[in-house]
């Protein structure tokens, strides 16, 4: 099955990578019951499964962040910065707060295949202006939609529940430490 | 109240109580008909009244989401297309009184979704952007799909079947 990439410069992230994904609640009461925009489900504490669109997995990317490239405090200034752009843009504050984080292993994403032991769902890097820890999950647009209904139930329990956002790292590690890790990896390869 | 109606009601006293009926005053009509205890099993069914306004809620809950996604302008958020829009109403029209009980989920990207069920036994539909219908359903180990149909081809039988296990 496997994803499409969308661009030659796309790189899979290493299964052995953590990533995250930062959840939101606003704080504007819209809807009819005055229930808040949430990502999270209260029941289960995992993201809910309508918020993980085929849409997103097929053309945009379900957006993550590398936990190595990533730290707490930008996690924490995510919200003022959002807050920021919509005031630029002359629309009303919508009261964003961090609820927390989806941390997951690459692999348990990678991990997911169909019937054939192909992969369902791919990890690209996909670094941008704003962060250079970005990531996005893809999915492959061939497969019926009704097949995406099984898989995002599979995505939503490799996610997993909602994390506080101090499982993050408080800063992102250096270029030191990451060559360091590099230079341990590719020495223990040698010694097989 | 005209003769017609009268003589319906008439033919039809004990499905009513009679006495309220007659001494109908301002909001009583508005709490609905009242069935005899002893009325036989097919008249104790669930009261129209109950179901046309749970049916009207969930209308009322995808409307009311879909036009939020429209109105707050959240970043990247797209409201359901109106294609979309139409075959959900439609597919909630079409709902059996016992299929009225589901999460009802818009996503961001104006995809929407109808969960019914638990992580165990589900039953998902879902509706994108063009209006088309699948749905995925897993019951005892057995997985069922659907794809590319319309609400008016939606198997509506398989998803009482699948609640009334449920219960």
């Amino acid at each position: 099955m496997g994803a499409i990439p969308r661009g030659a410069a796309r790189a899979l992230v290493d299964d052995a990578e953590d990533v995250c994904r930062l959840c939101y609640k606003a704080g504007v009461p819209i809807t009819i019951d005055k229930k808040y925009p949430d990502e999270i489900d209260p029941e289960t504490n995992m993201i809910r499964v309508g918020q993980i669109s085929k849409q997103d997995l097929t053309q945009r990317g379900f957006s993550l962040q590398r936990t190595s490239l990533y730290s707490r405090r930008r996690a924490l200034a995510e919200p003022a910065r959002r807050e920021r752009l919509r005031s630029e843009r002359g629309k009303v504050p919508a009261g964003f707060v961090l609820k927390g984080v989806l941390l997951t292993r690459v692999a348990r994403i990678h991990n997911i295949v169909d019937g054939t032991g192909a992969k369902v769902f791919s990890v690209y890097a996909t670094p941008n202006d704003e962060s250079e820890a970005h990531a996005e999950i893809l999915f492959d647009t061939k497969v019926p939609n009704s097949e995406f209904l099984k898989w995002r139930l599979e995505l939503r329990d490799a996610l997993g529940t909602l994390q506080p956002v101090t499982v993050l790292p408080s800063e992102p590690r250096s270029l030191r430490q990451r060559l360091g890790d590099f230079c341990q990896v590719i020495s223990a390869l040698l010694c097989r | 109240m005209n003769a017609l109606c009268y003589s319906e009601v008439a033919d039809d006293l004990d499905r009513w109580d009679a006495k309220s009926f007659f001494s109908l005053k301002g909001g009583d009509f508005a709490q609905g008909w009242k069935v005899p205890k002893n009325a036989d099993s097919a008249r104790r069914l669930l009261k129209p009244g109950q179901t046309y306004s749970k049916r009207s809620m969930k209308l009322a809950q995808l409307r009311s989401d879909a036009a939020a996604l429209g109105k707050l302008d959240f970043e990247e958020t797209t409201p359901p297309s109106a294609l979309a829009m139409r075959a959900a109403e439609t597919f909630i029209n079409g709902l059996w009184e016992g299929c009225l009980d589901f999460n009802l989920e818009v996503s961001h990207d104006g995809e929407i979704n109808f969960l019914y069920g638990n992580n165990v036994e589900l039953f998902h539909i879902h509706i994108d952007e063009n209006g088309v219908l699948s749905f995925y359903c897993k019951r005892a180990e057995v997985e069922t799909f659907g794809d590319d149909m319309s609400a008016g081809e939606f198997p509506y039988k398989n998803l009482l079947s699948f609640v009334d296990r449920q219960k």
